[in-house]
């Protein structure tokens, strides 16, 4: 597959069986570090959760290392796309005043029987234990043996478009 | 912190549409939405950056990060999900206060998280980094291990499999040098430890 994470285009940071750190060859800026699973995935809910913390931490480590670029501003990112070709990473971005990368959204103003009926929308559905690693064992085969109409399916197909 | 506002929701002192809370971390929805729903996930206790919060209460974070987005998805079907965070005046932080951002994407919605990528420096930028990522992974080769780029785009040949298998086993796990420093700092987490978190 034509992935750069996957092809380690560029230089390898940090490596090992799960996660890896790549300096992007092809990047947002200069100093741009993609954190991923080594498995290929599109969405965070196929990332386990011990290897998301482990990829959290990571980039805590790595953002240390941006003082020798003179910096200590970052942004990290991450999109999510069902697009086959794009492999979930969290962003590590150095950033300097003047470096034209912008990321400032304009906020909107929602009237606030929306914003309740989307509060309500949201806390009405409990929070996912966290998995324990037998249970994420379990849940990896489980998606596997229903490929068809799974929840991360569902997800995937949920993020055919956007962004 | 007795001034920071986030501070305040998260004692209870300003209102605020609470989502969830646990004990390393809070999440409100944002009232000034990039896109609605929002979720501002915030550090419980006051930390300006994330690289001041514990290596526990981040493990916490973001595996709560993964959750809220899954619930998101779940609750208003978004065409997209983004995460968000954004760490010092140059990189747009204006809270005082860590900021986890978990934004719904609708298609065309002008929130500027897809930055186009170029090519980019990245032997100069890696010789400058290298010093400090020696510190902070000692087992990392970093002299040894391949040019991926640069080299193979040169030969334009593709990596033979035994190649890429006796590359995996020069690298070293990443585990004694992390240990000594626990001594120091407590709460330090490394790579390797994270599952003992996971029962």
């Amino acid at each position: 597959m034509d992935c750069a994470i996957c092809n380690k285009q560029g230089r390898v940071v940090y490596e090992d069986a799960e996660i890896m750190a790549i300096l992007l060859s092809k990047g947002i800026k200069e100093g741009h570090i993609a954190i991923s699973s080594k498995k290929h995935v599109n969405i965070i809910s196929q990332v386990g959760d011990e290897t998301i913390a482990k990829m959290y931490i990571l980039a805590k480590k790595i953002a240390g290392a941006y003082a020798a670029l003179n910096t200590s501003s970052f942004n990290i990112v991450a999109n999510n796309r069902s697009d086959e070709e794009f492999h979930f990473a969290l962003n590590l971005i150095p950033r300097s005043e003047g470096d034209n990368i912008n990321f400032q959204w304009n906020p909107k103003q929602i009237p606030p029987e929306q914003l309740g009926q989307i509060f309500d929308m949201i806390k009405a559905i409990p929070i996912n234990p966290v998995e324990s690693k037998k249970t994420e064992a379990k849940q990896a085969k489980k998606v596997e043996i229903d490929a068809d109409g799974q929840e991360d399916n569902y997800m995937l197909n949920q993020f055919r478009r956007v962004p | 912190m007795d001034n920071c506002p986030f501070c305040k929701i998260i004692s209870g002192e300003i209102p605020a549409k609470k989502l969830y809370e646990d004990d390393s971390c809070v999440a409100i929805l944002d009232i000034y939405p990039a896109n609605p729903g929002h979720v501002l996930l915030l550090s419980k206790t006051h930390h300006a950056s994330y690289l001041d919060i514990l290596d526990p209460d981040l493990v916490n974070i973001g595996v709560i990060s993964k959750k809220i987005g899954e619930n998101v998805i779940r609750a208003l079907k978004p065409d997209g999900l983004s995460i968000f965070v954004a760490d010092g005046a140059s990189a747009g932080q204006r809270a005082p206060h860590f900021i986890l951002h978990i934004i719904p994407r609708i298609e065309n919605d002008a929130v500027p998280l897809d930055s186009k990528k170029q090519a980019v420096q990245v032997d100069s930028i890696f010789e400058k980094l290298k010093p400090s990522l020696k510190d902070i992974f000692p087992d990392m080769d970093y002299d040894n291990l391949e040019k991926t780029d640069s080299v193979k785009e040169e030969l334009k040949v593709e990596p033979k499999q035994e190649d890429k298998i006796e590359h995996k086993q020069e690298i070293k796990p990443v585990q004694e040098p992390a240990k000594q420093k626990k001594e120091e700092t407590d709460d330090s987490i490394t790579l390797d430890n994270i599952k003992d978190l996971f029962g």
